[in-house]
């Protein structure tokens, strides 16, 4: 009796004995995030930059300041993982590697990303609640993003209706990098919605396919295979004394086509834009998708990752 | 998904479209394929004008788009007596035109069919 219970003890306090040190061990192999110099900081009015600071800059700036619960493992795996992917979407402490009117987009995607309660990620406002945006400061946030130069864009360049066509004329279309080819046949396809994305100045018309208008009708999601849409994009030209904005330049054509299985790694959508009369293919790499569904993917992903479907106004 | 407020212009094709943020509302001009390249006043001319209210966009803010058709306006050039035209115009109200609004008057209309530009399309 003696010998089991002396055997008992001694395995009551050994074991957690060699948890305790296996942890320790563990916390020396913590993948520790570190802060990488900041070459470029976002410049904004400074009650914006607390906001930013304060409930974005863990995850996406060189600046994270962690507390001491979040660098133990294995928390410090998940934290470590967020601010890599976090930094890697866009990151105010390199926030010139962004071209300005990118820099503009990626701010009113934030005030969204914000509204619908997305950002900053829920398993971080659960252990810091303090972090969270508040209504009066999403209220701040739109009411700066309002004052961006694109938010009062005008079209005024005189509108150029064709390009000169080059001595050999062909009847290739273009072709994106991830391969999806232009098709002029959307001006065929019915109309699904007419939008004016104040927001950048411009102004679209968003085609869809019988596979489409269909799933519409039927309030089909998600969308079948098969279903495309285009979406033309055009500059705003100055309101006229009715009250009435035209369509000033074309800008470009945006495509996505449903292929559950050629575009499985973007939410079964296919992306394409191209851009101005010469309808030049969008992206410098076939990652350019990636930046597509990144937005979508966080926005809408209730519509099958679709901006442009009729909906019923939110109540 | 709200497919009532997709408008099927069967076999008219888009001319243009334009924001009126007075109004708060958005339209699409469309017309028969044949008169897209020639003069919008010439015989067998067809024009459908469809007029949505305006609504924030569900899913982002910073865009407004259509939502329920406000009214559809319709114009057709046939031929009439001693070689004149006939002009025809008809205004139909839609589900979210409200009775308090007025009906615009259709000089001001017709003119507005005829002389919108066409939107430059690829
Ligand atoms: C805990 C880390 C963390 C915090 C804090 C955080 N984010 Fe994020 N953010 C991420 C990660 C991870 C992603 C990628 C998520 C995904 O795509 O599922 C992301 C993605 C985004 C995106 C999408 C970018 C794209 O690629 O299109 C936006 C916009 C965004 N965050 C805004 C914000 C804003 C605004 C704040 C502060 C209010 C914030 N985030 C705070 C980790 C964070």
């Amino acid at each position: 009796m003696k010998n089991v219970s002396s055997f008992f003890y001694r395995r009551i306090f050994v074991l957690p004995a060699i948890i305790i040190v296996a942890f320790a061990l563990l916390q020396l192999s913590a993948s520790s995030f570190k802060n990488p110099v900041v070459t470029a900081e976002i410049q904004v009015p400074e009650e914006i930059k607390q906001i930013l600071e304060r409930s974005c800059y863990d995850c996406h700036s060189n600046q994270s300041q962690f507390e001491w619960f979040d660098k133990i493992v294995p928390a410090s795996y998940l934290v470590a993982h967020d601010v890599e992917v976090g930094r890697s979407r866009f990151n105010f402490s390199e926030w010139d590697s962004n071209p300005p009117a990118v820099q503009e987009v990626l701010l009113w995607e934030m005030v969204n990303a914000i509204e619908q309660e997305k950002m900053p990620l829920e398993r971080y406002t659960w252990l810091h609640p303090d972090r969270k945006v508040s209504k009066a400061e999403l209220i701040t946030l739109k009411r700066y993003v309002n004052t961006l130069s694109g938010r009062h864009k005008i079209d005024t360049a005189k509108i150029k209706r064709s390009v000169i066509q080059p001595v050999q004329v062909t009847t290739n279309h273009p072709i994106a990098l991830n391969g999806i080819s232009y098709t002029p046949a959307y001006k065929n396809w019915k109309v699904i919605s007419v939008t004016d994305k104040y927001d950048g100045g411009s102004m679209r018309v968003v085609y869809g396919n019988d596979i489409m208008i269909k799933a519409i009708k039927e309030k089909k999601l998600p969308f079948p295979d098969g279903a495309m849409m285009a979406k033309l994009v055009w500059g705003k030209q100055r309101v006229d004394k009715e009250g009435n904005t035209f369509p000033g330049n074309f800008q470009n054509v945006q495509l996505m086509i449903k292929d559950s299985k050629k575009y499985s790694s973007t939410e079964g959508w296919g992306f394409a834009r191209f851009d101005g009369l010469e309808l030049k293919p969008y992206g410098k790499t076939a990652a350019f998708e990636k930046n597509c569904i990144n937005c979508h993917r966080l926005l809408v992903p209730q519509n099958d990752f679709v901006f442009n479907i009729p909906t019923k106004p939110i109540k | 998904m709200a497919p009532e407020y997709l408008y099927d212009a069967k076999n008219q094709q888009m001319i243009s479209s334009s924001i009126n943020s007075r109004n708060g509302t958005i339209s699409l001009l469309y017309g028969k394929d044949e008169t897209l390249s020639s003069k919008r006043y010439s015989e067998g001319a067809n024009y459908t004008l469809v007029t949505w209210k305006q609504k924030p966009m569900p899913g982002w803010y910073g865009t407004n788009m259509n939502s329920a058709i406000y009214s559809v306006e319709t114009m057709s050039v046939q031929p009439g007596t001693n070689h004149q035209l006939n002009l025809r115009y008809q205004f139909k109200t839609g589900p979210s035109f409200d009775v308090k609004n007025t009906i615009p008057s259709a000089k001001e209309r017709i003119n507005f069919i005829l002389t919108q530009p066409k939107a430059v399309q690829p």
